[in-house]
Order: structure tokens, then sequence, then C-alpha cells
């Protein structure tokens, strides 16, 4: 059994259980008063198939398909317009990092585990993809209150490892999840920042609302560290002996200019961007952050 | 070239060198090694910053490590005291080293005592003063010298210190000056380190007053000379003195030298050790005063106190003392010679007015023959010293006279029985013809006090050649007219237009008139030594004294020409006259010695005038100027008739450490003599004193010589101080800053003493080390600062971030 208590911190989760959440653009659903859909009426036309994965609801089925090809489909109707919200988390080998509490890899799942119950307990679907340089894990989406097991489950059975590849996964993403809904990206972005921005362009041009949580350690923000150091990259075999004294400046100005390229990337699609240092509460990021996206919403 | 640990021993210094310059890369290098582990995620970041910084961050990191080894460095130097022995180096460095010449007052002056401290003792206390000054900074040097041994090397070697015009000369008298300081000098260029404390007190130890009067001149020239070619140093001179009149007020030549110092950018300090001046007595002369020495024969002496005070002294009393000697042996050891010591009458004087001085005189008997010995003490004052005079005079068992006559005998005989009339007189008339002076070996004539020619009528070369030498060595001449003079003989072989012997030129046989009135004198005696008894007295026995004839002179204008008496007539013939020629001296009667020209032979006055006139041009055998302590005393001996050793017999100082030696204090000195070099053939030499300062206490001074003939000869002279330092008058202050205001000195009491000096512009090394050392803390620190991570105590948390979060969100809504 998975250990849900992991992730899920009841003080962070009561806090973010008096806010709602809003689409702030056109998202598909019809939640009764909550969200504003692109479709008039239900509708129970068949949409497409799709290849089952577990936790798919076995009643979509299509056993005929089974009967003729011996493979397992599921049949996706468009009257299936909850939001639907697909968190998409990086557990690549840079995740690992982490000198305080926890490691960005455990930051960053749950970040991703109190939004999907929160989500959840707001009726809405709720999907989860794992990632490095591949999609790891998938979890279609769900609105099942016992569905956020399937989610702690995939984001806990993970061991980060391997490089990011986040062009490559978001493709995978938006041709998987072809219905538009809301992404959440949870990562620290170690990976070209022109190909993920292209790839969070493709989420965009898909109809995706995409939030991007950009998880970042303190120290990788701050670089507090002094003496002779010998730095091992979690991704590859490169290796430095230096004094981080030195580097400090140059490391800090790299750092920059890459955030930078994240953030004009991000406002300039239209996504989102959290940067999100572990040091930091995280009920009180998830809870300052969601009250902002609701006073957009307002004012649009 | 650095001192201290540096000058211990090249192994311990380098060592420590290298330990101080290994000790940052070796920590440096464990800590490289000693590097801790992170696995890391952001390293594409990092390894661009690397590929951009990496040369900057290794010349950082060399300029923290020399920055570090620097700083190690200079505070081992600054630990370590360290001066610099060159001192171009130290110049450049900006360390200019300061250097401190004391110049020592040691003249007999500076014992001058009050409250019981003499100044001296204050001199000694300012030296410790200077000395702390000195200890106070760094790169200091330290040289004392004093007045004596300045003078002594400059003694030893005049031209060294002579302030010549001659560039090329100045440059030889520097050069000289450093080799002449060296022995001289109490402490020369002492570096002030952590030996300095003891050398300063020994050198104290050792500062005693001298016997000698000399002043600050060749001490200043002295130091001008090493000042000179020390040019890198910083020079402070201070002059530590009583600061005299005789010396200071007026003294153009101190000015001089004072001024040439200025010119050198010295410092003056002039610390005068004495606050005013005190009551001084000083015994200026003790002489025998007649020339007839005989033993058993009373001598009279003279002594000559002087009140250098400003007040009148009054009931002075001299003491005396007569050392006789014991006639010496062959045997004899001269470190064994004991004199018979008898005290003489004291003499008292009731006052003695300020500034002025008190002559008197007392007989003094010795039965033997022999070197005798007077000491004259006053009572105990301000300068005890110069209240000590020793006299040495030599008796003779007689006083021999050479009576050389002419064809005639008869004025010989005469003479004889005039000269010595009994055993009383201790004179021993010895006939001699024209033949003896011809015959006498060079010296032979010297046995003689005098020797009086009677109508002599000519003489032979040699017998001229003698009897010229004689004179000229001190000897007296006496010559008497009479018939058988031969004039052209004597004007032209004697008198020689005034370069002879004889004192004038003759002209003629002048026959003297009867007188036209009775009682007119024939014989009229001016004011001289040998007819002063005779004037201002009336109805004298020389008033019965007839001349008919006498030889007359020709018109003379030399001034060294002195008439004694003159013939009776307008004419005023010069009767008796002298002239002084070499050392001795030269009488001529121009008339005859027996009554073929007059009655004066049988005239009562004839033995006495005839006395005095011996005693008179034999005075020059006896001049005896006086002797003053530090003076060499050198024979120049026959290398055929004397040995090479000497053996010198001094005053010594005595057990109770008092300036003035008893009898018995005696140190013996035994002198090799050398052969001169240019009469290798010819003479030894022999001298003690001088720059060795065996000399240098007053009293008695023996010399016995080994003869070839008579076996030990002793020789004895009294050395007294200069009076002239008795003097104890100080220059006015005032006027003495005047005179001196160019070099614009500081003039104190010593107690006024300043632990600085007024105008201290000296830089040292260690101030240079202190402010390299923080310039190389600050650079270390901003390297340190700039290659290290400060966190900063309030940034930027997550208020901010999510401020820039909405900052972008916003843009995106936009």
């Amino acid at each position: 059994m998975p250990d849900s208590k992991r992730f899920l911190h009841p003080e962070a989760i009561k806090r973010i259980g008096r806010l709602e959440i809003r689409a702030r653009h056109i998202v598909e659903g019809f939640l009764s008063g909550m969200h504003r859909s692109p479709y008039f009426g239900q509708s129970v036309e068949f949409l497409q198939h799709r290849e089952y994965v577990p936790g798919d609801d076995l009643r979509h089925v299509d056993w005929q398909v089974w009967a003729r090809q011996d493979r397992l489909y599921v049949k996706q109707y468009e009257e299936d317009t909850n939001l639907r919200c697909y968190l998409v988390v990086d557990v690549s080998g840079s995740m690992q990092y982490g000198e305080g509490t926890w490691t960005k890899y455990e930051y960053g799942c749950t970040a991703a585990a109190s939004l999907a119950y929160l989500l959840l307990k707001q009726q809405d679907a709720v999907g989860c993809v794992t990632f490095d340089q591949s999609i790891r894990s998938k979890v279609p989406p769900s609105s099942r209150r016992n569905h956020i097991m399937s989610v702690v489950q995939a984001l806990d059975q993970q061991s980060p490892d391997n490089k990011t590849q986040l062009l490559d996964v978001f493709r995978h993403v938006a041709e998987t999840f072809p219905r538009r809904g809301m992404m959440i990206v949870v990562s620290d972005l170690f990976a070209d920042p022109q190909s993920t921005i292209k790839g969070l362009r493709l989420l965009r041009q898909r109809g995706h609302d995409v939030m991007v949580f950009h998880i970042m350690d303190d120290d990788e923000l701050d670089f507090p560290f002094n003496g002779p150091t010998r730095f091992e990259d979690f991704e590859s075999d490169a290796h430095l002996n230096c004094n981080p004294r030195a580097l400090r400046d140059g490391y800090l100005a790299a750092l920059d200019e890459f955030l930078e390229q994240m953030r004009h990337g991000c406002a300039k699609n239209t996504v989102d961007y959290a940067l999100i240092r572990t040091g930091d509460p995280l009920d009180a990021v998830l809870a300052h952050y969601l009250s902002n996206r609701l006073g957009m919403h307002h004012r649009n | 070239m650095f001192e201290n640990i540096f000058s211990s021993s090249p192994w311990m210094w380098s060592g420590w060198i290298a330990g101080l310059v290994l000790l940052p890369i070796l920590i440096h290098l464990i800590n490289m090694l000693r590097h801790r582990r992170v696995r890391w995620a952001a390293m594409e970041f990092l390894l661009k910053s690397h590929k951009k910084h990496r040369n900057w961050v290794w010349l950082k990191q060399w300029l923290l490590l020399a920055s570090r080894i620097a700083i190690l460095l200079l505070i081992l130097f600054m630990l370590g005291q360290v001066g610099c022995h060159d001192q171009k180096l130290a110049g450049l460095l900006g360390g200019r080293v300061s250097h401190h010449y004391v110049l020592v007052d040691d003249s007999f002056s500076m014992s001058d005592s009050a409250a019981g401290a003499s100044a001296m003792d204050h001199a000694r206390e300012t030296l410790a003063f200077i000395a702390g000054r000195a200890r106070g900074r760094d790169n200091q040097r330290f040289t004392v010298l004093r007045f004596s041994r300045a003078a002594e090397a400059a003694a030893a070697a005049p031209e060294a210190t002579a302030l010549n015009e001659d560039p090329g000369a100045e440059l030889t008298a520097t050069t000289h000056a450093e080799q002449l300081v060296g022995p001289v000098a109490d402490m020369n260029a002492q570096l002030v380190d952590s030996q300095f404390d003891q050398a300063i007190e020994q050198v104290r130890g050792n500062l005693q007053v001298s016997n000698l009067s000399t002043g600050p001149l060749e001490s200043l020239r002295l130091v001008h000379q090493l000042i000179e070619n020390r040019s890198s140093e910083k020079p402070l001179v201070y002059v530590v003195s009583d600061f005299r009149a005789k010396d200071w007020a007026p003294a153009p030549a101190v000015q001089q030298v004072i001024e040439r110092l200025a010119d050198l950018d010295t410092e003056l300090e002039l610390i005068n050790c004495v606050k005013a001046p005190r009551p001084n007595l000083a015994i200026t002369e003790l002489a025998p005063v007649g020339s007839i020495r005989v033993a058993g024969i009373p001598l009279m002496m003279q002594i000559e106190i002087k009140n250098f005070g400003q007040t009148i002294a009054r009931k002075v009393q001299v003491g005396l003392t007569s050392a006789a000697y014991p006639a010496e042996t062959a045997n004899t050891d001269p470190a064994a010679v004991e004199p018979e010591l008898e005290d003489l009458p004291t003499i008292l004087i009731d006052e003695i007015p300020a500034g002025e001085s008190a002559v008197r005189r007392f007989p003094i008997f010795f039965s033997r023959p022999g070197q005798h010995a007077v000491k004259a003490t006053l009572q105990t004052d301000s300068v005890p010293i110069d209240n000590h005079c020793w006299s040495v005079t030599q008796f003779n068992a007689v006083a021999k006279v050479l009576l050389v006559g002419g064809s005639d005998l008869n004025p010989t005989q005469y003479l004889s029985l005039a000269i010595s009339p009994n055993r009383m007189t201790g004179i021993e008339p010895v006939p001699g013809t024209k033949a003896t002076l011809r015959d006498a070996a060079p010296n032979d004539l010297d046995q003689y006090e005098s020797i009086i020619l009677a109508d002599v009528d000519q003489l032979d070369e040699s017998a001229v050649s003698n009897l010229t030498g004689y004179v000229q060595r001190g000897g007296g001449v006496i010559f008497f007219g009479g018939p058988n003079v031969n004039l052209r003989h004597y004007n032209d072989v004697l008198y020689r237009d005034g370069n002879g012997l004889f004192p004038l030129a003759l002209e003629k046989v002048a026959v003297i008139p009867d007188p036209l009135e009775q009682g007119v004198p024939d014989i009229v005696p001016r004011d001289h030594p040998v007819f002063a008894p005779m004037l201002g007295i009336k109805n004298s026995p020389l008033d019965l004294v007839q001349i008919k004839q006498v030889l007359q002179p020709l018109p003379s204008d030399d001034p060294e020409l002195r008439v004694a008496a003159t013939a009776r007539g307008n004419r005023r013939l010069p009767l008796v006259v002298d002239r002084k020629f070499g050392n001795g001296r030269v009488m001529a009667v121009l008339t005859t010695a027996d009554p073929q020209w007059n009655n004066w032979s049988r005239n009562g006055t004839f033995p006495a005038v005839l006395l005095l006139m011996h005693e008179y041009v034999s005075a020059g055998r006896h001049a005896q100027p006086r002797r003053l302590v530090g003076e060499s005393i050198s024979y120049e001996l026959a290398i055929d008739q004397y040995r090479p050793e000497i053996t010198f017999v001094a005053p010594a100082a005595n057990s109770e450490g008092t300036q003035v030696p008893a009898w018995e204090d005696r140190a013996t000195w035994q002198v090799t003599a050398e052969t001169r070099p240019s009469q290798a053939n010819g003479n030894w030499t022999a001298r003690l004193g001088g720059s060795s300062g065996e000399t240098s206490r007053p009293g008695i001074y023996e010399s016995w010589l080994q003869s070839n003939a008579t076996g030990m000869q002793v020789s004895r002279m009294a050395l007294n101080v200069d009076t002239s330092e008795s003097d104890l008058n100080i220059a006015a202050r005032q006027p003495l800053i005047d005179a001196l205001s160019a070099a614009n000195p500081t003039f104190i009491q010593w107690d006024e003493f300043q632990p600085e000096t007024v105008r201290n512009r000296s830089t040292s090394l260690a101030k240079l080390l202190l402010v390299l050392l923080l310039i190389g803390l600050v650079l270390e620190q901003l390297l340190a600062w700039s290659a290290s991570y400060h966190p900063k105590p309030t940034g930027p948390g997550l208020k901010s971030q999510l401020k820039q979060s909405a900052r972008w969100s916003r843009q995106q809504a936009a």
C-alpha cells in the first residue's frame, strides 16, 4: 500500500481546502457553475479510442476491439468534459538533489499530490505523468475520489534517475492527452531551455492551460558553498573540483540567465510560471499561488 | 644586511623564511585534498561559470596565497625588529637610520661637584636619557665619543681631522676618520638592539673624568667627518658638556665646524651639565727661581695660586712636600725606588682676590745631587685635580763655569775669585783656553753652566762652532772685552752682521773721559735682571766703579739686543748688553774683567753682578716649560751609548679611585726603543704616552735609561694638569645660541632633557613594515571577501519570489 501520508500533509491540505481553483482561460468541463465550457450542451458522441492504462474505468473498455485485436482500448466520449488536470512530474536524476528536509523530487511530488487531492475534492478529473527523458508512468485522468491513490502510487513508486528531456515528453503528453485541460508541470526544468519552451508552446497550442512549478533547491539558488568541493553531476559522469567561492558569481549569473529565459519563454507562451524554493513552506506557496490565480480569474 | 634573528645563523633565518613561505602553500594543498563531495544537479551552470572565470579564479587564488605569505613574512620581520645595515637600502626603503652621536666632555672641569653629584654624574645620567630616546625607536645607531679620546685620535693622525679646503684632502680625512674613531670611541655605530642596554651600561661605567683639558673642537671635527661619510643616515649630535667659557665663548673654530654640521642636516642638542660656576683655586706654577741648582745649596721655588672664582679666597693654605730620591745604581730596581718625603712649612695666603693670582717663594734644600721633586697641594675645592702640582729639579754636585782667557790670564783669575768667593755659591770655576773650546767634543761643553771669555783676541773656527752649538742648546756665554780683542775678527766671525754669536758689532776702543763733577757714576744700570738689585739704591757701591775705556760698538737696531747698563756720558755707550741666541743667551761686558780699563773687579758689586749674569745667561739650560698630562715622553738615544730598553715609571690609578695619585701609586712600563729609519746607524727612539693614555695622570714620571758607559740613568719630569681648564666660568647661553644659530641648536640643562627631540623627522623600517602589513591585511581581506560567500542578513525570501511570480503573471495577462 502506498504511503499516502507521505505527501498529503494535513496542515497543507487544510489550508488549500478553503480555496477554489479557477481556470483562467477557456477550459473544457461543465462542473456545475464552476467552469466555463467551449462546448454547447452535453454530448455522448464517440470521440476516439485510447489504449487502456491501469485505472481506466472498465466500463469504457471497447470489448469489441479487444475481441477482434486482443488489445484493450477504451472509448472516449465528448461528453466527458469535467476539468481535466494533468500533473506532469519530473522524476529525473536532477530532482534528487536536496540538502534540506526534502529533495526536489519529494517537494514536487508533495505539491502534485496536494493539488490532485484538491482537484478531486472539487470533482475535477486528475491525471498524472512522471517522466525523465521519457514517460515513466501515466495515470489517466479521473474524478473518482479514490483516484488519489492511483496518483500517489504513481508518484511514490518512482526513483529519480536519468536525464531530463522535456520536449519529447511534452510532445508525448500532448499526443496522449489530446483533450484540453490544465497541465501542471512540476520540474526543475534542467534541460535545454529552448526545447523546454518549445514543448510548453506545443502544449499551449494544443489548448492546454499550462502551469509550471519550477522547483529549485535553496542551495541551487544561493550557492552557499565554501571550501574546496567536488561537484558530481546527478545525470552524467561530469564532475568539478573547485573552490565554490570563486565560481559563485559566475554560477549565479548563469542561473539567472537560465531563469530569465524560462520566465520570458513562459510569459511569451502564456504559461503560468512559479519559481518555488524547497525551503519555502509548501502550503503557503500553494495557497498564495492559487489565491493569485483566483484573483486573476475575477479580473478576467 | 639584516640584524637580529637574521644575523644569528643563516640556517635559522632561512629556515624561518622557508617555513613561513611553505606554510600557506601546504595549508592550501591540504584544503584542496580535503574537499567535500557534493552530488549536484545544476552542473551545467557551474561548468559554465568555471569555464568563464577559470583564469581569474586562478589569479585570485595565487594573489591570496601570495598575500598570506607576505603577511607572515612581514610579521616575522616586525617581531624580529629588523634593522638594516645597508644604509642605502634602508634609505630606499624609507627606513632611514638615525645615528645618535653623543660627545661627552671628560675634561677635568667636569669633576665640578655640587650637592654630591659631579657634572660627569649628570653626563652619565644624560647618556642614559639619550639611550632611552634611541631605544624607543627603530633603526637607531649609537656612537659615544669622549672629548679626550677624539683629541688623542686627532693627535695620532692630525691630517685626518684637519679641516682642509682641498676636497681631495677632505675625502682622505673622511676615510681616515672611520679608521680613527674605531679604537677611540666608547661605542661606535652600535645598533640599538637587544644587546644595546648592556653595552650602554658598560659605557656609562667607563665614563670617568680625565686629567686633560680638551675642548669640543676635535670631537666635533671627527663627528663631522663621520657624518659626511655616513651620508645616508639621519645624524643627531648631542654635546654633553659643562660649556666653559674658555671652550665656547668665543670659539670661531667650533662655530665653523657646527655650521658645517648644519649643512649636513644635523640635529644638534647642547646639554649643559652645570648650572652655575663655582669658586675654584688652582696652582698655576711651581718652578725653581734660580739657576744655580747644586746639592747642599738652598734653591728658591716660586709658586703661583690663581683664584678662578668670582669671590675673594681667604686663608688659602698651600701644603708643600719635598721628595728626595736616592742615587740610582746599576742594580736599582726602578719600581722599588722610594723617595724620602719631607713636609715643608705650609704657606698661608691671607686672601686672593677674584680672578687674580698670588705668588709666593719658598726655599728647598737637597743634600744629595740628583733629580728631586716638590709637590704643592691646596685644600679641596670644586675641582680637586688642579689643587696639586709637581715640580722636578736637577741638583748637581757643583755648577761648573768655564773661564777662558786670552794671552793674559789675569782677567780669568779675577773672574775665578769673583764667581766663587767661597763654597756657598756652589760654583766651580774651571780655567780653560781657546784650545779647550777648539778641541772640545760636540757635547763636552754642556757640562758647564756657563762659559766666560775674558779678553780673548779671536777664536778658531771649530771653537766658534762649538761655542755656537753650546749656546743654541741653551748655554750661556759672557764675553769680557779688553785690549787684546781683535775687533775685525769679532765683527766678521763672531758678529757676522747679526747672525753670529756676538750681540753687536764693535767699532773701536773708546776712552771714557773723566767726569766733570764728582759723584757721577760711570755705570748706569737699566731695568735688567742683572742690575735689578742695584736699581734705586742710594749710595750704591756700584757708583764707585770707574770705567776708563770701553769697546765702543757700532749703532745697532737689533730689537733682540738688550742693554743692561751703559757707560757714563752723553753718548750712553752700551756697557753691558745681552741677546738671546738659540735657546741660550749671550752677554757682552764691553770693558775688562780685570782692572786694566776699570776698577770694577775690585768693587764689591762685581761678584754679585757676575753671579747674576751667570744665573741670567745659564737660565736657558734650566728652562723647563710646564709639561702637561697627555704629552708624550720621547727619547732619541745614541745607538752606541744606550741600550734600547727603557723603563718608564709613571703615576698609576690608586686604590681609592681618586684622581690624584699618591707617591706610592706607580706603574711600570718596559718600552723597547726602535731604530729610526732615517738614522738607522745613529739613534734609538722610545716613546711613552701620546695616544696611548699612559701619561694621562699628573705626577712624577721616571725614565730609566741604560747607558753603556755609566749604567742606569734616570730622568724625571713632572706632568701637571692644564690649569686653563680650572676656569669654571660658563659661556653665556644666549650669545652661544646666537653664535651657533646656523645649526639652530637646542640648548638645555641636563635635567630638562626630553624623551623626544623637537624635530624628530626620522622614519623607521618597522613603520614601513607596519604599513606594508596593514596594506597586506587589507588586500588579503579584499581578496578573501571577493572569493568567498557571504549570505545577506535579509535575503530575497518567499515574499519577493512570489512578488516576482505575480509580476510575470501580470505580464502574461497583459
